[in-house]
Order: C-alpha cells, then structure tokens, then sequence
C-alpha cells in the first residue's frame, strides 16, 4: 500500500511533468522537421565582385526563397590561405541576410562576408556557402545591418530548420593603379615651431602589411621625431594600409633653427606587398 | 517505515516539481525575450503599397541588382551604399526599414517589389 502510494505519487508527477511539458512547449519541443523543406531557399549570385592577390574586401551573395524563412545563418568555407571574416554586428562567427535573419517568400536579401586573398592566390577560386533557417517558425530578427523584422511563420505546414549550400567564384584579377598614392605633397609650418604634422595615404586596391615612413635628408635646422621615438612612422589606424581606404601617418616637425622658406624632403616609405617593397615620395616643406 | 515511505514520496514530489519548474523556467524565459507586446509595434502589418514604397522597392531592387557585383574595402562601406542610395532617391533610412521590416507581413509590399522587378536591373 505504501509503496503503491509512492508509485502513485510517482506517477501523478511524472504526468505533470509530462502535461506540463507538452502544454508549454508545444510544437517547438518537436524532435525532428516535419517534413522536405519546400521553400527553395536558394542563391541568385553564383559569382561574387573580383578581387586581387592580396586585396581584402566585403563580397555579397543574393538570396532568394519561394517561402519565407526566418534566422537565417550563414557560414563560409574557403580554399586554405583565404581568410574569411563574419560581420561584427553578428559577432563574428556567422553573417545573415543584411536586413534582418528573415528572407520573405519571392524577395531578395544577400549575406555579405570579408575575404582577403593572399597574394599568392592568383587564380580564381571557389567558397561554399552554408545557410541555415527555420521555415514556418516565428523568430527574432537579427540580421546584419538593421534586424528588427521577425515573423510568425508561413502556417503553410512545412516547418522545421533546414539547411542549403551554394558554391560561389571568386574570380581573382590582377590589381591595376598604383599601390597607393601620397595624399599629402605639402606642409605648412612656422619657422621655431615644433609639431606633429600628418601625412596622408589612399591605399591602392591590394592590402600593404607593415607600412611605415620615414623622412630622408633633411634641411639644416630641422629634425623630425616619430611617434615613440621610434625609427619610423606607422600609420594611424592600423600596420596595413587596407586597399581602398586611406590613413596617415604623424610625424613630429622640429623646426627651431629652420629659416622660412621652401624645402623639399625625401619620404621614404616600405611595406610588404607580395614581397617587402621600399618607394620614395617628396614632400614640399613651407616654413613661414 | 511509513513516515519514511510519505517522506520519500513527498520528496519524489519536490524533485518533478524542481524538475518541471527548472525546465519550464527557461521555456518561459525563451518566450519572454521577445519583450513585451509593444516592442515588436515598430513592425507595421498589411502596409498598403503607394508611390513612396514603390520607391523604396526601386531603390532596394536596385542594390540588389548590384550588390552581387561589388566589394567594399570596409563593412560600413555597405551601409554607406545604401544611404547614398536612399538619399538619391530623397529616402531615410528609417523610411527603408520600415518597409524591409513590413515586408514579411504585408502582401501588397512584396507584391509592389515583384513588378518592379519586372522591370529588370537598371543599367549601370
């Protein structure tokens, strides 16, 4: 008696553990898909923008789907040397769609992902993309740029989390233009004054590691220091100059015993590139 | 032997209890991270389509059409496209996202974006 008691009382908990289980969670407590994913989630770009050897860039690629689907994840995988960086936005480990994780029946939305290629990648390659999301299951919107959709589903009876791949190319030219150009040919300073003053540079279309610079010979009465006291100046934001984009560098004028005048000064800068390269630059000096 | 016995049922009790209530927690706590009723108000439903979302959908359809074919140096350079884009077009950015975050509940939006997609991408 006492132990079917106990049994009882077992039993009675059990079935309101079970009841309550079911009762609050409902269809997501679901094991398993109910079924062929039948949104055709698919990619509409099977080749991304060109890059260079040893450019660094965002590339996109265009979703579609004949359903709509929500938290949408995507991963990618590239060929060894190829580094891929997610959005920060969604904390580096994945992208999403750019407008938010949901990507509605018959719209369009794109996913979008850094890839730098070494300088030794020189030909075309392949990345595969692997998408993640739920149909028919309401979510909380968090895309890349600006999530704050979320849905309720499509009801359409096609529910569960499903997963589509597309291969996408890379196409890889060589880079054009210069690799970078000095944004700074003059300064203008005050005869006795001693500053820091800073010299610009718009980075080409590759990505140049280590870049520094340093001024040759200069005119009597003048000395320069760099930040530090370092041999040479590195540029504000980071040791690359990324392609497309611009920096500077700060270097301290010293200019006590400088007469006014008009000096031209050496700017010697070095990088690495597919290999460590040294160019010279002038700068105009304008001491009043 | 009986004190015991109720003892240990009571206690078989308390443990599904803690049980059903460690999992519920969590299950409620999912739900509740959606906030409260009027933090998904920013959502419009049933947005009825007129000349300014036609606009919108031009504008979204545009950068689709081109975005495959870009790269940007730097991540907020997308963002940047896209509010150069809107400008051009006398368009916020809120204005945009309003109409992307109606999307998935207003028929006539999507509807509105297919025809102009008919149209095909502009030229470059």
């Amino acid at each position: 008696m006492h132990r079917h008691h106990h049994r009882t009382g077992t039993s009675v908990a059990v079935a309101v553990l079970t009841a309550a289980l079911l009762f609050v969670a409902g269809p997501a407590f679901a094991i398993a898909p109910a079924g062929a994913d039948k949104s055709n989630a698919r990619a509409v770009t099977t080749t991304t923008a060109p890059l260079s050897p040893g450019q660094s860039g965002w590339v996109s690629v265009v979703w579609t789907s004949d359903q709509t689907v929500s938290g949408w994840s995507t991963t990618v995988t590239a060929p060894k040397g190829v580094t891929v960086t997610y959005p920060t936005t969604r904390g580096g480990a994945d992208t999403s769609l750019y407008g938010s994780d949901t990507l509605v029946g018959t719209t369009k939305d794109f996913t979008s992902f850094k890839l730098k290629v070494p300088y030794t990648q020189t030909t075309s390659f392949q990345v595969v993309l692997t998408s993640r999301y739920s149909v028919g299951v309401g979510n909380d919107a968090n895309g890349n740029g600006n999530g704050n959709g979320g849905n309720n589903g499509n009801g359409n009876g096609n529910s569960g989390a499903f997963t589509t791949t597309a291969t996408v190319t890379v196409p890889v030219q060589a880079a054009t233009g210069p690799a970078f150009t000095p944004q700074t040919p003059s300064l203008s300073i005050k005869a006795g004054s001693s500053g820091f003053e800073r010299i610009a540079f718009a980075g080409g279309q590759t990505d140049l590691a280590d870049f520094s610079v340093r001024l040759g010979e200069l005119p009597a009465g003048l000395e320069v220091a760099y930040p530090g006291d370092r041999a040479s100046a590195g540029l504000n934001g980071d040791q690359t100059l990324v392609g497309g984009s611009a920096d500077y560098v700060g270097v301290r004028f010293i200019a006590t015993d400088l007469k006014p005048g008009t000096y031209t000064i050496p700017v010697l800068i070095s990088y690495t590139a597919a290999s460590p390269q040294t160019r010279t630059a002038s700068l105009t000096l304008n001491v009043s | 032997m009986r004190t015991t016995s109720t003892r240990g049922a009571t206690t078989g009790r308390v443990v599904a209890l803690a049980t059903v209530a460690a999992l519920l927690v969590p299950v409620l706590g999912a739900c509740g991270t959606s906030g409260p009723p009027g933090a998904s108000s920013t959502v419009r439903a049933d947005v009825p389509a007129d000349a300014r979302t036609e606009q919108i959908a031009e504008v979204e359809f545009a950068r689709q059409c081109s975005v495959g074919t870009q790269s940007f140096p730097k991540e907020s350079d997308i963002d940047a496209d896209l509010a150069k884009r809107l400008t051009t077009a006398g368009l916020s950015h809120l204005e945009w996202k309003q109409w992307h975050d109606s999307l998935a509940v207003s028929p006539q939006l999507v509807t509105q974006l297919a025809e102009v997609g008919k149209r095909g991408c502009p030229k470059a």
